[in-house]
């Protein structure tokens, strides 16, 4: 039998059945539309999230805790528990890091997250991050200049800080004020024992601000870092104060991406915590890949059970066409040729649902990222202003075609069953029908 | 391949007096825990280009013989040779292949396909042999201008007559140009000036195009177009009757 003709007898067939095939086709529309819908937003938002990070630079950088202080914060994956002596991160600490091959840089990590920056009328809760030579050296300035470690009150705000101010009287948001070269205030609260407030002042001067790289630098205030040891001191009080010279945390700075294994293991060895964003983010991906997976199982249940359905039409069709199989049979069609048609109808539902499946759920998606982002523009605050260009539904290639071929393979499946009772159809009784 | 043990063309065999032997054929159903004899003992030679009927009432056994010669069945015991191959040996698609090419049916209710025209009705065999659909139109449409139907291509059977559809139905038969025709009670549903008209045709068909006519039917009348009729009563044949009447 030529395929020309097989696939017109399949569609000439389908179409006796208009209403049947339509709705069975329905069903395996809204599986595979479900699959592409699900599993789209899981990669479009392990994408988004993990893209948000896996700019050059942070992707470079390795943050380092003593052991003790790991334990405290939780387990860490990569930790190798060590025994009673803990070794504090100090200066002499640094020197040997900063020794390890592909080091480009240390910074101790010093980060307020509850001092205020005034100018004029306006304040900002942005973070304030302490920056020494080697950090300076990470970023890129856009207006004015970069101070140096040993300027105390230069500071240097990151491109979207001037989203981030709100009016001291009125306190509603303001949209971008004037800040380079601007004279300002850095505010920090201390809360004592005794339950008390009290608060200091610094004065600072905005010199520089920085392009626009990733939204941790872009909503960072970054301060010399003797100037935010001295806030830290001042935010916490004395009986928080480390030893001096020892520091809760430090940054390291790689030369390249390829080099940053290699220097977290030596960290490690050395009985410290390093952490690089690189396992960060591969732990953050493992986690969306298995919620993706879930998800797209969940679509899978969906077009299992539209393949169900196949079954059921193909069936019903058989017994309305009993005697037409036996007609068929009787002018001479094999076995193989009524297997043939019958699995063929199976295929062409598949085909078109999976098809039209993967449109809809393209389009579904999609209309869900536009209603999202909508929403996150509305209802949250500037400083997540830059998340509403946030893409969180992409539909990558293999899922496009993927999705086609699972539901065509799904008619398939579907359609060996009915094909063979067709086929296997005696003839005598087949015509005697009806 | 067995294909071409099938078509007999002329150019290929060896001449045989017979195009159908039937030895010691019987044919047995299970109904439930009973086994029914539909065919007992059956011997039966058949000519080349003979229009053989077989009569007998309902029961008699009479359309399961044109079953079996028609390759719808295979016997319980015996053989059935036809064209000097023994036809209750074949598998599935080996018989599948022999209906295609050796016999052509028609039946009492017509048996089309009611969703297709005369033309598509008549042409559906071919499509199983792979025949080009321009081929297959051409040679549709000759087969039934020759029969009378020109104008009623593009009919539905619902749209044709009783005598009509029957004709169709023989285009449909002949148009793989078989060695056999097979006509179970063709006159059945037709009254008897239309069966008549049938009847011609069938004869036309065997005198003309030379090919073996089996015709089954329990209308003595009919029977009287042929030239030998085989009496079937109960499975058995009673009584071979030769020559015209």
């Amino acid at each position: 039998m030529k395929f020309s003709d097989l696939i017109k007898i399949v569609i000439k067939n389908l179409k006796r059945m208009k209403i049947r095939t339509a709705l069975t086709v329905i069903g395996v529309i809204v599986g595979t539309a479900a699959i592409v819908a699900l599993v789209g937003i899981g990669t479009g938002f392990q994408k988004s999230i993990t893209g948000q990070f896996e700019s050059v630079g942070l992707a470079k950088s390795i943050q380092v805790y003593p052991q003790k202080l790991a334990r405290v914060m939780g387990p860490i994956h990569g930790t190798k528990p060590t025994e009673a002596e803990e070794v504090p991160l100090d200066d002499k600490i640094i020197k040997e890091i900063s020794e390890i091959e592909g080091v480009e840089g240390i910074c101790p990590l010093i980060t307020l997250k509850d001092a205020k920056l005034q100018i004029g009328n306006y304040i900002s809760q942005a973070s304030t991050v302490g920056a020494n030579d080697d950090m300076l050296k990470q970023l890129d300035i856009e207006f004015g200049e970069k101070f140096k470690e040993t300027d105390l009150r230069y500071i240097i705000v990151g491109s979207d800080i001037n989203k981030t101010f709100y009016d001291i009287n009125t306190e509603k948001s303001v949209d971008e004020i004037e800040l380079l070269g601007q004279k300002g205030r850095i505010i920090v609260e201390q809360y004592s024992k005794e339950g008390g407030t009290s608060i200091t002042k610094f004065p600072v001067i905005v010199v520089g601000i920085l392009e626009q790289s990733y939204p941790d630098y872009d909503l960072s205030i970054f301060v010399p870092i003797e100037f935010a040891e001295r806030l830290q001191k001042a935010s916490r009080g004395e009986s928080f104060a480390l030893r001096e010279g020892e520091y809760t945390a430090i940054q390291v700075f790689s030369e390249s991406v390829e080099k940053v294994d290699s220097i977290v293991e030596k960290i490690n060895e050395m009985g410290f915590n390093a952490m690089s964003m690189e396992q960060i983010l591969g732990t953050i991906s493992t986690i969306f890949t298995i919620l993706t997976g879930v998800l797209g199982a969940l679509g899978a249940i969906a077009l299992f059970v539209a393949a169900i359905g196949i079954v059921n039409t193909l069936v019903m069709s058989i017994y309305e066409r009993f005697r037409e199989i036996g007609i068929m049979k009787a002018v001479g069609a094999s076995n193989s040729d009524i297997n043939k048609i019958f699995l063929y109808e199976a295929r062409a539902i598949g085909f078109m649902g999976g098809v039209f499946g993967v449109i809809a759920g393209y389009i579904f998606g999609k209309g869900l990222n536009i209603i999202a982002s909508y929403f996150i523009q509305t209802y949250t605050e500037d400083g997540l202003a830059s998340l509403s260009n946030l893409n969180l539904f992409e539909v990558p290639f293999w899922l496009f075609f993927g999705a086609i071929i699972f539901a065509i393979l799904l008619g398939v499946i579907a359609g060996v069953y009915p094909a063979r009772r067709a086929a296997r159809l005696d003839p005598i009784d087949a015509l005697r029908h009806e | 391949m067995i294909i071409n043990k099938v078509i007999s063309k002329n150019n290929l065999k060896k001449e045989s007096n017979y195009i159908v032997e039937l030895e010691n054929v019987s044919e047995e159903f299970k109904m439930g825990s009973s086994v029914i004899k539909a065919l007992d003992n059956i011997n039966l030679k058949i000519k080349r280009g003979e229009f053989l009927s077989v009569i007998g009432t309902s029961g008699s056994g009479k359309s399961t013989l044109l079953n079996l010669i028609g390759g719808l069945l295979k016997p319980t015991i015996g053989k059935i040779i036809v064209d000097e191959i023994d036809i209750s040996t074949y598998s599935d698609n080996e018989m599948a292949n022999y209906r295609k090419n050796m016999v052509g049916f028609v039946f009492q209710s017509f048996n089309l396909i009611p969703t297709l025209t005369a033309l598509e009705n008549v042409e559906y065999p071919m499509i199983f042999s792979g025949i080009s659909r321009i081929e297959r139109l051409k040679r549709s449409e000759e087969v039934l201008e020759k029969l009378g139907l020109g104008d009623r291509l593009k009919h539905n059977p619902t749209e044709l007559s009783g005598g009509e559809q029957q004709r169709v139905s023989i285009a449909r038969a002949i148009i793989n140009e078989p060695e056999i025709i097979l006509a179970d009670e063709p006159t059945g549903n037709l009254d008897s000036k239309t069966g008549k008209g049938i009847m011609d045709v069938l004869k036309t068909i065997n005198e003309e195009m030379k090919r073996t006519l089996i015709v089954v039917t329990h209308d003595i009348y009919i029977s009287y177009y042929s030239d030998r009729r085989v009496y079937l009563s109960d499975g058995k044949i009673v009584k071979i009757e030769e020559g015209k009447v």
